[in-house]
């Protein structure tokens, strides 16, 4: 398979047209004869005196990116065009973030990395679960031996500690400008959590960990809204958590959960108890103003306010701490949060953050050296930086809770549309003080830096620009229709700084993962096997999303879905109720393939572009990991809400009226990237995997065995060329 | 919505009604709803790794 090589029609002929015009545009301004003939590794430049920038736009689409050119919105991208060469850039299959960086990071495809989802599944457990989902990206390994443990009082102190795995295979490219002793400095590159714990070789070396780096609670994210209108003590939803609030005189302390404490012994058949922080806050009887006291910190917030960041400390409670120190543990816990004052009057609402990892002291290590977190956090001017793997709190515009207001009405969500791109400009203020930074201290070597809002917005915000879309709200016409425009052109800008401090023989590339689509329709996976007799559940009328792998009968299933593309055989020897045996596995993938591949919408329009076969275009997938077919949706479709766990929707198709209302999780050749540099293409089909082993080949290092070979890059063109 | 009727101790819901106004909820109806929907996700919990959804629930690409 090639995958990211055949663009969708309207993209092949918008490629092809970008390239005639950045040919007409070398021709006008003469710089096809000011171009240096050498070429990669002619150079005979000291590989140490090489500087290459690489600036990761998540999800910047090349549909949206030349249109955007074209209409004169991106000159500082039209420059680097015309300077030096722009392409669509082949994504992964299937086109998920995790598992297009990993491509990137890896120099390989998938069956190198083995990274093909955000889910994956165990097949044979050994819990007593039939299947068992799992983040796909790291994995928190307990202890070698959970069994030694001191015991005294109500206290159980474990003398080993556990750790986190990332679970991508393979050598980070970078690594290889390490060993060479090349400066190399990575800024969250996807996917890599937790970072590396020691240095590849004598080049210096950073590395920030990005997406897939949990909160202090190992989740990806989970606010709290303590809300003083709402009729039930508690709710918790999809990345979150609704909190009354009792306020008496107005005064009223809030209990903001932690991890568990995992030094006190749990008795049998008790949950075991989390640490919490006490907030005390104090409303002004008269303005729209709080102070909010935690620890020895106090803020006074007015309604509207977002508050800088706070340290917050989860104590143990565990009196005198030599001995957890003596094995690695800590006592205590900290986190940074960050608070936003929904309302004072007539009823208190506040947001709080999901618990940052402290980048100061941090729970988990995110970056290496270990310290480096904390001067990035510094940079900022706000007491902190947001330290998850993906920051821009979708849930919590997402997520409205079943609950009732006082006054018997249904509840809002935790942010508003409104609030939500606060926090984006927030954190977005935070990344730009970064990348600052980042540049005017980029001297040699390589640097990575990554934005991932770029992503985030586009899956908010795409509804707003598709007058078709389901979801799309008359009230709401007009007011967020150039969301996703305005961060091109930010991202526009970020560029035109990064010219401003290259020199004429540096290498400037911006590239992007996938692209975007549209996702106006939801395609129930798991009622398709079903209805075809693939697959048996227990309550079709069981609809909704939690425990769907359960209500699966194994024993009468042959395929099942799990994550957002991926398929999986229940084969015999490999699933603990494993039906169908190896030598029907072709035949029956092979007719599963054939069928999805006819299925229509209501309105006939066609669902899924293409199935593939992993072990066919991934030979040295490892079959304990990798799904047995991916799902090729075409645009405008995904998999349903459902689909994800095992969830039974109602019917094959439905509208998908989310505020996630873009998506990239469909055909890898219908989404492809971006990637424009003074770097001349060699090839028309450059794709996210030939990257690393060509940013070796610019510092004169050969790629390993295992990377693709192939290089990317010709000739040269002077940043000041221009 | 759709409702069904279900029978308890006339003693009982007395008690649940007059604590469920101390608790805060509207209504007894409200208090019992809210209880069991807890236990019952309680069980269902029971059958999986629940944090471990949780973990993935929190992704914005799933709900």
């Amino acid at each position: 398979m090639r995958v990211g090589r055949n663009f969708a029609p309207s993209t092949l002929h918008s490629f092809v047209r970008s390239r005639l015009r950045t040919l007409v545009l070398l021709v006008v301004l003469g710089l096809c004869t000011a171009v240096p003939s050498c070429g990669p590794g002619e150079r005979g430049e000291d590989p140490r005196e090489v500087k290459v920038l690489v600036i990761g736009m998540d999800g910047l689409d090349p549909i949206l990116l030349e249109q955007l050119m074209a209409e004169d919105r991106l000159p500082n991208f039209s420059r680097l065009a015309a300077l030096g060469d722009y392409s669509p850039f082949g994504t992964s299959m299937p086109p998920q973030s995790p598992v297009a960086w990993s491509n990137f990071i890896s120099g390989a495809r998938p069956g190198t990395h083995q990274i093909f989802d955000w889910i994956h599944r165990k097949p044979n457990p050994s819990s007593a679960l039939p299947i068992l989902p799992y983040m796909s990206t790291s994995e928190a390994l307990p202890p070698e031996h959970p069994d030694r443990v001191w015991d005294f009082g109500k206290w159980r102190i474990p003398l080993e500690s556990g750790r986190v795995e990332n679970r991508r295979r393979g050598d980070a490219f970078w690594n290889h400008l390490v060993k060479a002793g090349i400066t190399t400095t990575i800024y969250r590159v996807p996917a890599n959590y937790p970072p590396a714990t020691e240095s590849p070789g004598p080049g210096e070396f950073k590395v920030h960990s990005g997406m897939g780096t949990p909160d202090l609670l190992g989740t990806q994210g989970e606010f709290t809204c303590f809300r003083e209108n709402m009729s039930v003590p508690d709710e918790s939803v999809a990345g979150g958590r609704f909190v009354r609030l009792d306020v008496e005189n107005d005064r009223t302390i809030a209990e903001l959960e932690g991890p568990e404490n995992y030094l006190l012994d749990v008795p049998a058949g008790q949950q075991p108890s989390k640490m919490k922080v006490e907030l005390e806050i104090v409303r002004d009887p008269v303005q729209d103003a709080i102070t909010v006291a935690v620890g020895d910190e106090k803020r006074l917030l007015k309604v509207g306010e977002w508050s800088d960041w706070i340290p917050i400390v989860f104590e143990t409670g565990l009196p005198g701490s030599t001995v957890v120190n003596a094995v690695g543990l800590p006592t205590k816990m900290h986190s940074i949060i960050r608070l936003h004052v929904e309302q004072v009057h007539p009823y208190l609402d506040i947001y709080v953050s999901p618990l940052q990892i402290d980048p100061a002291n941090p729970a988990n290590p995110i970056s290496y050296p270990l310290e480096w977190s904390a001067e990035l956090a510094a940079l900022t001017g706000t007491g902190g930086m947001y330290t998850t793997g993906i920051p821009e709190d979708t849930k919590a515009l997402r997520s409205r809770p079943r609950g009732k207001t006082l006054d018997g009405e249904r509840m809002t969500t935790a942010l508003d549309e409104d609030g939500f791109l606060e926090m984006v400009h927030l954190l977005v203020a935070e990344r730009t003080r970064q990348y600052h930074y980042a540049l005017q201290n980029f001297r040699t070597g390589f640097l990575y830096f990554y934005f991932g809002h770029t992503d985030q917005l586009a899956h908010i915000f795409y509804r707003d620009m598709d007058p078709a879309h389901p979801g799309r709200k008359p009230e709401q016409q007009g007011k967020y229709d150039d969301v996703i425009y305005q961060t091109y052109e930010e991202m526009d800008a970020r560029l035109g700084e990064a010219y401003e401090v290259m020199d004429e023989n540096d290498i400037l590339i911006v590239m992007s993962d996938h692209g975007f689509a549209s996702f106006r329709r939801g395609f129930n996976v798991n009622n398709w096997l079903v209805e075809n007799g693939y697959m048996a559940v227990k309550d079709m009328g069981r609809q909704g999303r939690r425990n769907g792998l359960l209500n699966v009968k194994y024993d009468q299933t042959r395929v099942y879905a799990v994550g957002l593309n991926c398929l999986y055989i229940n084969l015999q020897g490999r699933e603990k109720h494993g039906i169908v045996p190896p030598e029907e596995k072709r035949r029956l993938m092979e007719e599963v393939a054939a069928q999805l591949e006819q299925v229509r919408d209501e309105d006939g329009s066609k669902a899924i572009e293409k199935v593939y076969f992993t072990f066919d275009d991934y030979p040295n997938a490892d079959p304990l990991v990798a799904p047995d077919m991916m799902i090729g949706y075409t645009r405008n479709y995904r998999g349903s809400w459902a689909t994800a766990l095992g969830g039974i929707g109602r019917g094959l198709f439905e509208d998908n009226k989310d505020r996630w209302s873009g998506d990239h999780c469909i055909s890898a050749n219908l989404v492809p990237g971006i990637i424009v540099s003074n770097m001349r293409l060699t090839v028309d089909d450059p794709e996210l995997s030939d990257l690393g082993p060509a940013i070796l080949q610019l510092f004169g290092i050969e790629p390993p065995e295992g990377m693709v070979s192939r290089n990317i890059f010709g000739e040269k063109v002077p940043l000041r060329g221009r | 919505m759709s409702a069904v009727k279900i029978k308890i101790d006339k003693a009982l819901y007395e008690r649940l009604k007059a604590v469920s106004d101390k608790a805060g909820y509207s209504s007894a109806d409200e208090f019992i709803t809210n209880v069991l929907e807890k236990e019952l996700a309680k069980l269902e919990d029971a059958e999986t790794d629940e944090q471990l959804e949780e973990r993935l629930r929190g992704l914005g690409y799933i709900e």
